[in-house]
């Protein structure tokens, strides 16, 4: 069933009609687990009139029955679920999402030969993307004092994903989600330049670390840390009020963010020694420590690679 | 220019975390050059542009109430011109709206007017030394020339005030070297607080 398999997949432009044909077709030549009883069979009709709330009593009368105990009512539940959930805007605090995820994971409990997995597959995954989406778009909301939803809904994302498949790497998800929320932190640390930076360029420190520490894409978060760092120094060294006191002291405070930039980015090359980008921001930071031996090295591996 | 590049975060697709540079700003690098770098780098240019903002601000300028013009020349040292304009611009230094003039060390040579202050970048590099100082010269030898004339390490004839780049156990500093008589024939002071930054 490729083509409901890739509706289901992205949701809203899920062709109803197509997929309770292809139910109804399907389970007519097979076996057990694909069996649908007549309410159930009642229920997938309103669906696919578009009557989804009907739809939606009716296959609530079918799980009072014994047809609770076919997988397909309960695949059934979950796909007009998902629609309402779609249908009413794909809200983030919508309950249908999580109810349509409920009756999906009943769904596989009774599914032990998986004969429904390719349906119900591409749904779950579907609702568990859902939660990723709304964990990007909830980065939007974080603040250094509030944390926000984030974590908690890319958490919900994880545990549907292992519903899914137990052996699923969430590291390059989480990664990425960290490196978005320190991107997102030290953006803000630059458009305040002038008043308030620093409590952003700390959280954005916090994400960046945190994803540091994985070791999936590791070089792109120290060097990425690396260079807000340096960013943070200048702008803490611009700042700085007109006085001599303070500017010698945003001199050292620059200071020692630019050697802490210096170290994140001598680890990025020691991951990756070949990578250009990180030779060249080195030889910038070596400038501004007055590192001239430092700056010559960067500067011979950068000849030796084809740069300048 | 004193930010760097970044790496891109975006996902282009699930998984999918390729190292994608994306510029946000980026410095020059010269690979193969002499080396001035370190000497004029973009980030010492901010640098120096606040010790030098803030000198003319402090310092007691004689005469300067017969001047219609706050004048700063900057040789060799385009960033840091360009640093100081957009730091002053529409700000006054002694009561007078400031000129930053931008100047090749050549040019410097043939300048006909004089300065308030006149800073000489890349002076620490030996070859670019001995252009600077024959400039000054003859720059000097115009008329009589008032400018506090500084260098950004190098010790340039006919100079008055270093500020010398250095490391120190906590960072980095600026320390200050004078030519006592220079600034004695030009009735200038330097600061206090310039003063107590004396190089060790």
């Amino acid at each position: 069933m490729p083509v409901m398999t890739a509706s289901l997949h992205e949701g809203v432009r899920c062709p109803t009609i197509q997929l309770l044909l292809a139910v109804l077709s399907f389970s007519l030549c097979s076996g057990v687990s694909l069996a649908q009883g007549p309410i159930t069979r009642s229920a997938i009709e309103l669906a696919q009139q578009g009557e989804l709330e009907q739809a939606e009593y009716r296959i609530v009368s079918a799980l009072a029955t014994e047809e609770a105990e076919q997988s397909m009512t309960w695949y059934v539940q979950a796909y007009i679920l998902k629609e309402r959930f779609i249908q009413e805007g794909r809200l983030p605090d919508s309950p249908l999402r999580e109810q349509a995820i409920a009756s999906a994971l009943q769904c596989i409990d009774r599914d032990s030969d998986r004969a429904l997995g390719k349906w119900y597959e591409p749904l779950l995954g579907y609702l568990g993307d859902t939660y990723l989406e709304d964990a990007r778009m909830a980065i939007g909301s974080m603040t250094p004092e509030i944390e926000g939803p984030t974590i908690a809904l890319f958490n919900r994302y994880v545990e549907v994903q292992s519903a899914l498949d137990p052996d699923w790497d969430r590291q390059p998800e989480w990664v990425l989600l960290l490196q978005q929320m320190g991107e997102a932190a030290m953006f803000e640390a630059k458009e305040r330049e002038k008043s308030g930076a620093g409590p952003w360029f700390k959280l954005g420190v916090e994400h960046y670390r945190s994803a540091a520490l994985e070791e999936h894409d590791r070089a792109r978060s120290m060097y990425n840390l690396a260079v807000h760092t340096y960013n943070q120094g200048v702008r803490e060294f611009k700042a700085a009020e007109d006085n001599l006191d303070a500017i010698d002291a945003a001199l050292n405070a620059a200071a020692a963010h630019w050697q802490h930039a210096a170290d994140l980015l001598e680890q990025t090359i020691s991951f990756d020694d070949r990578n250009s980008v990180a030779y060249e921001a080195l030889a910038i930071v070596s400038k501004a420590l007055l590192n001239q031996d430092r700056l010559e090295w960067c500067k011979a591996h950068l000849k030796e690679l084809g740069g300048g | 220019m004193t930010a760097l590049l970044l790496l891109s975060t975006r996902p282009q697709a699930r998984g999918a975390c390729m190292l994608e540079p994306l510029a946000v700003e980026r410095m020059e690098l010269n690979v193969h050059g002499p080396d001035p770098e370190i000497d004029r780098s973009p980030i010492w240019a901010v640098v120096y542009g606040r010790y030098l903002y803030l000198l003319g601000t402090e310092m007691f300028w004689p005469g300067i109430d017969r001047k219609d013009r706050f004048r700063i020349a900057v040789v060799n040292w385009p960033e840091l011109a360009a640093d100081l304009g957009v730091r002053l611009a529409g700000r006054a230094i002694a009561g007078l709206p400031v000129d930053i003039v931008a100047l090749e060390a050549k040019e410097l040579a043939n300048e006909k007017g004089d300065f308030t202050m006149l800073f000489l970048g890349g002076s620490a590099n030996k070859d670019m030394n001995g252009t600077l100082s024959q400039s000054l010269t003859r720059w000097q030898r115009k008329g009589d020339r008032r400018a506090l004339v500084l260098t950004d390490g190098g010790n340039v004839d006919g100079h008055d005030v270093i500020f010398k780049r250095m490391k120190v156990d906590n960072g980095l500093a600026l320390c200050v070297l004078t030519d006592a008589e220079a600034m004695i024939s030009k009735s200038l002071d330097l600061p206090v607080h310039f003063l107590q930054k004396r190089c060790p």
